[in-house]
């Protein structure tokens, strides 16, 4: 897993995931799939029609039948990644479905030419058999570019929808407990938070007994922070509760 | 502040946020509402800000990750250079393809001469009844051909129901050898001049064959109406593939990388703005060239597909000295 950090004109960095060959191999099954669905409608159906309705057609119609047929396929085949890669921004249906997107080097969206210059050169791409050129690409080069993506200057990108951050609920709160706690909660800090929010959103997922196990390895580091006496007997659950419910009032 | 705080105080801005970028990705940009559309840039800016301050004061939080994914994705939607339009396409076709020829003219005349003087080579090989000409025009095309002297056709008489048929095959062909004279141009140019050569010398070779056979007009009336569009199409094609090996063997100031990168996109899209000549020359080929006409009128429609070839492209200088520079739009990188 791989990351492309940027610089915003908004003087932010943040960065892209980058796709690597698996995610990418995905979704270009997929894209394949559906091409040869495509391919197969267009042969059934040419072939459809020149066997039901073959006497009724004068020859002259199934040759243009024929010839239509042959300039679709070729229009499909070309343009099919340059189509939607331009139209749905930088993904082609097996890209949406694998959760990646064509964006520039720059982080800025994909424009025509890019996509032109990155699907013509999938013919470089698939030489000389089964995309090799373009597998050892993506493995070796800095920034999981095939040799298409390196003219164009683009890279493909992991999209997965992130989930949004969690907020923890306001606990029942001992209170005997948490006047204790209090002078001491300065000591806590974001990261510690951030462990205590995390457990509770995972807790419901986990069996009962790692919950306890897991409760137990965080409330004694919390303890040893906050200067709890050794031996004292408290609570895992209840104790980091406690915790978190200080510091989000903080 | 701390995380729960900030969360719990922004959390409605980037679902918002989040909502419009899911609108724009499934119905484009242009169905957002006009509040959600006046809204969006601010949203985003204030978004980047957001994520600045979670990068500082939450470090390694999930919420880090969530702004991050919010702004990247944001980021690619929301600042682009160039849609592709009707208009755009339009533009291109009457403006910005033929200044683009004009402009890139050194590779189209270096191609144009490869074909060209192929073209006399093959003529001269068959001529000289060289042991070469084998290797460019097979022997059974040779006797294919004489076998039709004999019979007294010159191949003009192709069924009328098989002309579509004929005309799309010819468009799938060439549009598949233009690709490979252009990507073959990675090869540092020589799988290109293979190409153009091998193309030229047929053509040579054939006239003389022709020529030899007292068939002479009647050849050239075969070839020209679609010939020369056609071949000018090959030769835009072999330029564009001369200027991505250009870009690999004499790169100046850039790296080679930097180099393809430049002209890669010129590149392309000459070739891709070939494509619709390529089209016009394979309708000719199957619909007019076959017609029972004169030589001469077929040579007269020759004269005037170049006429209007050679208007088009000069339309490309004239508008270059008028000095509009901004048309050259569809080349920026």
């Amino acid at each position: 897993m791989q990351d492309l950090s940027l610089y915003s004109s908004e003087k932010i960095y943040y960065s892209y995931r980058l796709s690597g060959l698996g995610s990418r191999f995905i979704g270009l099954l997929l894209d394949t799939l559906i091409l040869g669905v495509v391919y197969l409608v267009l042969g059934g159906f040419t072939a459809a029609m020149v066997g039901v309705f073959g006497d009724m057609l004068s020859e002259t119609l199934i040759i243009v039948l024929v010839a239509v047929v042959l300039i679709l396929y070729f229009l499909v085949s070309f343009g099919y990644f340059i189509f939607f890669e331009t139209l749905w921004n930088g993904q082609t249906p097996g890209k949406r479905a694998a959760g990646l997107r064509v964006v520039r080097k720059t982080g800025e969206a994909v424009t025509f030419g890019n996509v032109l210059v990155r699907n013509l050169m999938r013919i470089v791409d698939a030489l000389p058999a089964g995309n090799a050129a373009g597998m050892i690409a993506i493995l070796f080069s800095e920034n999981c570019q095939r040799v298409g993506d390196m003219a164009a200057d683009t890279v493909v990108v992991r999209e997965k929808n992130t989930d949004e951050p969690v907020l923890i609920e306001s606990f029942s709160v001992d209170q005997e407990m948490a006047e204790r706690l209090r002078p001491a909660i300065h000591l806590v800090d974001e990261r510690d938070f951030n462990l205590i929010r995390d457990f509770f959103a995972r807790m419901s997922g986990l069996r009962p007994e790692a919950a306890d196990t897991v409760a137990e390895k965080i409330a004694r580091g919390l303890a040893g922070k906050l200067g709890l006496a050794k031996g004292e007997t408290i609570n895992p659950v209840a104790f980091i509760k406690t915790v978190g419910a200080l510091y989000r009032e903080k | 502040m701390n995380s729960q705080k900030f969360i719990e105080l922004n959390r409605d801005t980037w679902t918002r946020f989040r909502g419009i970028l899911d609108q724009i990705d499934k119905k484009g940009a242009a169905s957002l509402s006009r509040q959600d559309m006046k809204d969006v840039g601010p949203l985003f800016r204030r978004i980047t800000a957001h994520l600045a301050y979670a990068q500082a004061n939450y470090p390694d939080t999930d919420m880090v990750s969530y702004l991050n994914h919010l702004v990247a994705r944001a980021h690619s939607s929301l600042y682009r250079t160039e849609t592709a339009s009707v208009r755009s396409l339009l533009n291109f076709y009457c403006r910005g393809f033929p200044w683009l020829i004009y402009r890139y003219r050194k590779y189209v005349f270096t191609a144009s001469l490869f074909l060209v003087l192929s073209v006399a080579w093959g003529a001269w090989l068959n001529h000289s009844g060289s042991s070469l000409a084998v290797l460019v025009l097979p022997d059974e095309i040779r006797e294919a051909v004489n076998q039709n002297f004999a019979e007294g056709k010159t191949g003009s008489g192709i069924e009328d129901s098989l002309k579509p048929l004929f005309s799309s095959a010819i468009l799938v062909n060439n549009i598949t050898v233009s690709f490979y004279c252009l990507v073959l141009g990675i090869t540092w140019g020589l799988g290109t001049v293979f190409i153009l050569v091998r193309n030229g010398l047929l053509l040579g070779a054939l006239a003389d064959i022709f020529a030899g056979a007292q068939q002479g007009l009647e050849f050239w009336s075969l070839i020209l109406p679609h010939g020369i569009p056609e071949l000018f199409a090959v030769a835009l094609n072999g330029a564009a593939g001369l200027m991505i090996a250009g870009a690999l063997v004499r790169p100046g100031d850039f790296t080679r990388r930097d180099a393809l990168k430049l002209k890669a996109i010129p590149a392309m899209k000459i070739s891709m703005g070939s494509i619709p000549i390529l089209v016009a020359a394979a309708a000719i080929e199957g619909f007019v060239t076959p017609l029972h006409i004169p030589p001469q009128a077929k040579l007269v429609f020759a004269v005037f597909t170049g006429v209007l070839l050679g208007y088009y492209v000069y339309s490309g200088s004239s508008k270059q000295r008028k000095g509009e520079d901004d048309i050259a739009g569809p080349v920026s990188l």
